[in-house]
């Protein structure tokens, strides 16, 4: 079944992904993205994969799944969560959209649940880039790089599809909690993409008003988490073959 | 004294209200996606918990964002149910969400666990309450 993304993208502009997983760090930051730049929808994600939900905003219909931007940058944001059976065609989807538009490269931001999240005050941020240059960039701006270990869901098909086609891509995965809200950790994701993209997204806010994100994100979490089961989201906890 | 034989309809009709009784009491177990996380009329959130088997005995991990650590309570009932409720600091208000929410300002967060085994509620104890993270351990029966 088909997925397409209605609507016209910048050229020569970054397009940041985040969207609903482990501890809603890419939904939480790309949320946040928006609000702080006041960036304006450009367009949407259609697909019959999509539960048929309308979002109301201040009165206006919107689609769940929207782009937003402004020349240099562009945010694709989801307020529901991403089915399995949508993965491989959204994240296919994204990426032709992507080098269509002329755009510069995707950057995806994730959540690596760990265990032990109660226990880490400030939750580290790793990279996986698509190429040595990329890795540069990643290493420029202090983020290390994710060594072994498996990546599910939307992140891993960008990657992939990115790599085929040849557009830079990177993700950046915070460690977070895998089944309550983070915006801990997306405060810190965002600050690696400030250094990376040399943006200035204050994440002060984030922090500030942690409490009472993880308090109104409680049911896309809630919805999240079961599709994140069905995507078998716990495979990240495991030791890939080669690694042995 | 001559007993009637079962006919394998009746067998198969008592395997099935057997596999219905259990269908019922494994769902009552997990939380109801369609069950809205909020209580207007008793001004309530319901929290997001997880449940974990530790082997002799479970954790539950309750998140409790704005809530001071004094104003909790939990306790266990009859031999299988947990039961959180906690006063919300200032209390949360959802000015444009909803039709009913909107008016509505939240005061407190109630839950209630299901163990999947019987539980000894005098081995309740609260583990950690950190950033707004509620930890407790009950042993099994």
């Amino acid at each position: 079944m088909d997925v397409k993304i209605v609507g016209r993208g910048f050229r020569e502009s970054w397009l940041v992904v985040g969207l609903p997983d482990a501890g809603l760090v890419g939904a939480i930051s790309a949320a946040h993205v928006v609000r702080a730049l006041g960036l304006e929808a450009v367009a949407y994600v259609e697909s019959e994969l999509l539960p048929p939900v309308i979002v109301v905003h201040q009165s206006k219909v919107c689609d769940p799944m929207r782009v937003f931007g402004r020349q240099g940058l562009m945010v694709l944001s989801s307020e529901v969560p991403v089915h399995p059976s949508l993965v491989y065609p959204l994240g296919k989807s994204v990426v032709e959209w992507a080098v269509r538009e002329g755009a510069k490269g995707i950057i995806t931001i994730t959540g690596i649940a760990v265990p032990n999240r109660l226990e880490i005050e400030t939750p580290e941020v790793y990279g996986i880039a698509g190429n040595s240059e990329l890795y540069d960039v990643l290493a420029k701006a202090n983020v290390k790089s994710f060594e072994e270990g498996f990546v599910v869901g939307p992140a891993a098909v960008m990657m992939k599809e990115g790599i085929k086609r040849g557009l830079p891509t990177m993700t950046l995965l915070a460690q977070c909690f895998l089944e309550y809200p983070d915006p801990g950790a997306a405060a810190q994701a965002l600050t690696a993409l400030n250094r990376i993209l040399d943006i200035n997204v204050d994440v002060k806010p984030l922090l500030e008003e942690a409490e009472m994100i993880r308090v109104r994100t409680r049911e896309l979490m809630r919805r999240t988490a079961e599709v994140m089961k069905q995507m078998r989201k716990g495979h990240e906890y495991e030791v890939p073959l080669m690694y042995t | 004294m001559f007993r009637r034989r079962r006919t394998i309809f009746e067998s198969i009709s008592d395997l099935l209200d057997e596999i219905r009784g259990e269908v019922e009491r494994l769902s009552s177990l997990f939380e109801d996606l369609e069950e809205p996380m909020w209580n207007a009329s008793e001004c309530c959130l319901i929290p997001l918990s997880t449940i974990r088997d530790l082997g002799d005995e479970y954790e539950v991990v309750v998140d409790l964002p704005l809530v001071d650590s004094g104003k909790i309570n939990v306790y266990v009932e009859g031999e299988d149910t947990l039961k959180v409720e906690a006063e919300i600091r200032e209390g949360v208000r959802f000015e444009r969400w909803g039709t009913v929410q909107k008016n509505v300002e939240f005061r407190r967060y109630r839950k209630i666990v299901r163990f999947p085994e019987p539980v000894d509620p005098t081995s309740l104890r609260i583990v950690s309450f950190k950033q707004g993270f509620l930890v407790v351990r009950v042993r099994k029966v």
